[in-house]
């Protein structure tokens, strides 16, 4: 009858409403809402190879590598390289970044040091050299004194 | 969110994510199936619960509507939520349930324009108020056909959309899919979860039926019928029952079972001794005022503070309930070595200031609504 | 429903060059150098990690074993001492986690808006412009690699440093480790496939079929 005619007409209007805005803003480019992409189901990438996926690649890298540190600090790099100090620059020195207008200077205290070398319940002595007698070894002293950071084992 | 860990080793990237206003969507939508069902029961089983249907689906609408509220406030993107319906992932319940809801949206607005519709006719032509006679005029859609066969057709329709409509507060429950799925949590990842969960929802809508009588009997002036009380409270205990006989048999199958989430699940209940508390001890006895209230109004005599007292109760059940399930299981980690304790802040957007106006929202939608869409002849407006 | 349905018979478009992650816990001493590797090199923010170094002690007075598991700050500054008697430990051992980038990810199964997805190098990211912030994910991840970002109110995790290994680099992590538990490669390469022969190699949580890329060697029982 009429009036429910006409009611199924406003339904069916208020669903074409709906879809025409889901489907224009989606439509508005891939910029702002990226059209569905040749995946469904949230299993490929339906805005990431578009959108964040480029964006993510673009981000900037803070911590190179220790290759690129060789590059002006060449006899430290041989140095290091001989013996278990010879892992990354950074592990140390903290994140390139902005490095040469930032310096990256190290905390010479004993403290520093013993954050890997102390003993403590659960370092493996073939890992690392553990040091036990943490508190008389070297005492009233930084451990640069004797040690250099970048070759600290003696031949 | 204040989460400070309690006791044991948890993830260091765990919290407590979904607080407060999580707890009460799930318990308003269980409330909206709860309502439908009772209308479905008035539509097509129970004929002397015709008096209340206008009254049930009036007063489904704003739970409906706030059940929205919950979801804007917890979200860390609001302004962003429409992106459900631009992108959704079909394999995430949150994004079906969107399309459950809004398909409830409508069915519920259609059910009431049609089951409103001859005294929206009558009052577009005889009210005086001038704004809303222009609402009326325009909810008409023109048409102004009271005669019988237009009333019959109308009647055949209301019984079909009522059909959809059960289905879809039904289908509402797969919000509790939401929980059920996630195979990480051990406390969530059962399936008895959503079968609880739907029989805590009938009662707690039964419940919320019994109240609005009270309520729109009292303000509209109508004399109350025990048979309708005694036929409402019925279902309601028998959903009650049901659920909280799930939920014990849950915590029963678990503590048999013994495996690893139980350690952590015994653990985490001490934080939750007193939803815990609240949840046995207000079953029982709501169960047994319903029964006292039953018996009575067969006998013919209405006592309203029992009602109110065992309807308010399921009420609060349901929720310590949903409490439970939401939190309780958030209280645990995934380490399930550790458990943290949750306090929701006062504040904010997460606050309980926030919680506790999504909890009022419906009843403050609620005589806007019932002013358009009378339940009842206007019998005080007519006396004023 | 019909998606979950689809989750399962459309398979990720994958390339043969999927990335892997090996952990070596025996090589972990719980410096804590990666921790602050990933903060800076990912603007992490405070008390939230991509990565994060647990510690595991397990002792036994004569009974069976009790397992005793920390990570204050997420082992960021290092461990302290503990209060145990050194005769009773049976093992102690660091255990380093991170996102294990799942190769059937519950989190890209839960996210209703399809801002996390799994790349064809089987990398799992987020798009951060998409993300709504309901969180429904970081309940989903069974190993707790996912936090909320309060700063720009959406949910984040680690990358395996994306902007990084795309570029032919290693992520932060392994490249700050100073004892080469942490490493990282094409499924392809010598050195992961050699890792990968061990016997004692095993994934966290199995029983959960999440497939998880992050392989653990020299952990025992007891890490889940």
């Amino acid at each position: 009858m009429k009036h429910v005619r006409r009611a199924l007409v406003v339904f069916i209007n208020i669903l074409i409403i709906l879809i025409v805005v889901i489907f224009g803003i989606k439509g508005l480019g891939e910029e702002v809402y990226p059209a569905i992409a040749d995946k469904l189901f949230g299993v490929e990438g339906i805005y990431g190879t578009s959108g964040e996926q480029k964006e993510i690649i673009k981000k900037p890298v803070h911590a190179e590598g220790r290759e690129y540190c060789s590059k002006c600090h060449e006899e430290i790099y041989r140095k290091s390289d001989q013996g278990k100090h010879n892992f990354d620059c950074q592990t140390c020195h903290g994140a390139a970044s902005d490095h040469p207008k930032m310096r990256l200077k190290v905390d010479s205290s004993r403290e520093f040091c013993l954050g890997c070398h102390k003993a403590t319940i659960g370092r493996d002595n073939e890992t690392i050299r553990v040091l036990h007698n943490w508190e008389n070894h070297g005492k009233d002293r930084v451990c640069t004194a004797c040690h250099d950071p970048h070759h600290p084992w003696f031949d | 969110m204040t989460t400070t860990v309690v006791e044991g080793f948890v993830y260091p990237n765990h919290e407590v994510f979904w607080g407060v206003l999580i707890v009460i969507y799930p318990y308003f939508v269980s409330i909206i199936t709860g309502m439908v069902t009772v209308y479905a029961i008035a539509e097509f089983w129970r004929k002397e619960l015709k008096d209340i249907e206008k009254l049930v689906v009036i007063s489904s609408l704003p739970f409906v509507l706030s059940a929205l509220l919950p979801l804007l406030l917890d979200l860390g993107q609001p302004q962003r939520a429409f992106e459900i319906y631009l992108t959704p992932n079909f394999s995430s319940v949150m994004a079906v349930f969107g399309i459950v809801y809004l398909t409830e949206l409508f069915t519920l607005l259609g059910e009431m324009w049609f089951l409103f519709r001859v005294d929206i006719v009558r009052m577009a032509q005889t009210e005086s108020n001038k704004l809303l006679r222009l609402l009326y005029r325009i909810l008409t859609l023109g048409v102004y056909d009271i005669s019988e066969k237009a009333i019959k057709l109308d009647k055949k329709i209301i019984k079909i959309l009522t059909g959809i409509e059960l289905i879809a507060a039904w289908c509402l429950s797969y919000v509790s899919f939401l929980f059920g799925v996630v195979k990480s949590n051990p406390w969530w990842n059962t399936t008895i979860l959503p079968v609880s969960f739907v029989f805590g929802g009938l009662a707690a809508g039964g419940a919320m039926v019994l109240l609005l009588y009270l309520a729109f009997t009292r303000a509209y002036g109508i004399e109350r019928k025990p048979n309708i009380i005694s036929t409402v409270a019925n279902y309601a205990f028998y959903f009650m029952l049901a659920a909280f006989a799930l939920e014990t048999i849950n915590t029963i199958l678990y503590a048999y079972k013994e495996d690893i989430a139980w350690a952590v699940i015994k653990l985490a209940s001490t934080e939750l001794a007193v939803p815990l508390a609240i949840q046995v001890i207000g079953s029982l006895e709501a169960l047994l005022f319903l029964k006292y209230v039953c018996y009575r109004c067969n006998l013919g005599k209405i006592d309203t503070p029992f009602i109110a007292i065992a309807s308010v109760t399921i009420l609060v059940v349901v929720f310590a309930m949903r409490w439970n399930m939401v939190i309780g299981a958030q209280l645990i980690d995934y380490s399930l070595r550790g458990f943290v304790s949750y306090t929701p802040p006062l504040w904010g957007r997460e606050g309980l200031i926030a919680a506790l106006g999504v909890l009022v929202a419906p009843f403050i939608m609620l005589p806007v609504v019932a002013y358009i869409f009378p339940p009842y002849e206007r019998k005080l407006r007519a006396g004023l | 429903m019909i998606g979950s349905l689809a989750f399962f018979l459309i398979k990720p478009a994958k390339s043969k060059d999927i990335f892997v992650y090996v952990v070596d816990s025996k090589k972990c001493i719980g410096c804590g150098s990666c921790v602050k590797a990933c903060r800076a090199e990912n603007h992490v923010p405070e008390r939230k990690y991509r990565t994060w170094v647990e510690r595991y002690v397990v002792t036994s007075n004569g009974e069976l074993e009790n397992i005793f598991v920390e990570s204050p700050n997420g082992g960021e500054f290092g461990f302290g001492d503990l209060d145990v008697d050194e005769n009773e430990i049976l093992r102690a051992y660091f255990v380093p986690k991170l996102c294990m980038h799942c190769d059937k990810p519950p989190c890209v199964k839960v996210c209703p808006v399809n801002a996390t997805w799994i790349t064809e190098e089987g990398v799992v990211l987020i798009d951060k412009s998409h993300c709504i912030g309901c969180k429904y994910c970081i309940q989903a991840c069974p190993y707790g690699a996912r936090y909320f970002n309060h700063h720009e109110k959406v949910v984040d995790k680690c990358t395996w440093c994306y902007h990084r290994i795309m570029r032919g680099m290693r992520p932060a992590c392994v490249t700050v480790c100073p004892t080469g538990a942490r490493m990282f490669g094409k499924l392809q390469d010598e050195h992961i496939q050699k890792t990968l022969r061990e016997r004692n190699i095993r994934i966290l949580k199995p029983e959960l079929n999440t497939r998880p890329k992050v392989f653990y060697e020299n952990v025992g029982w007891e890490v889940w």
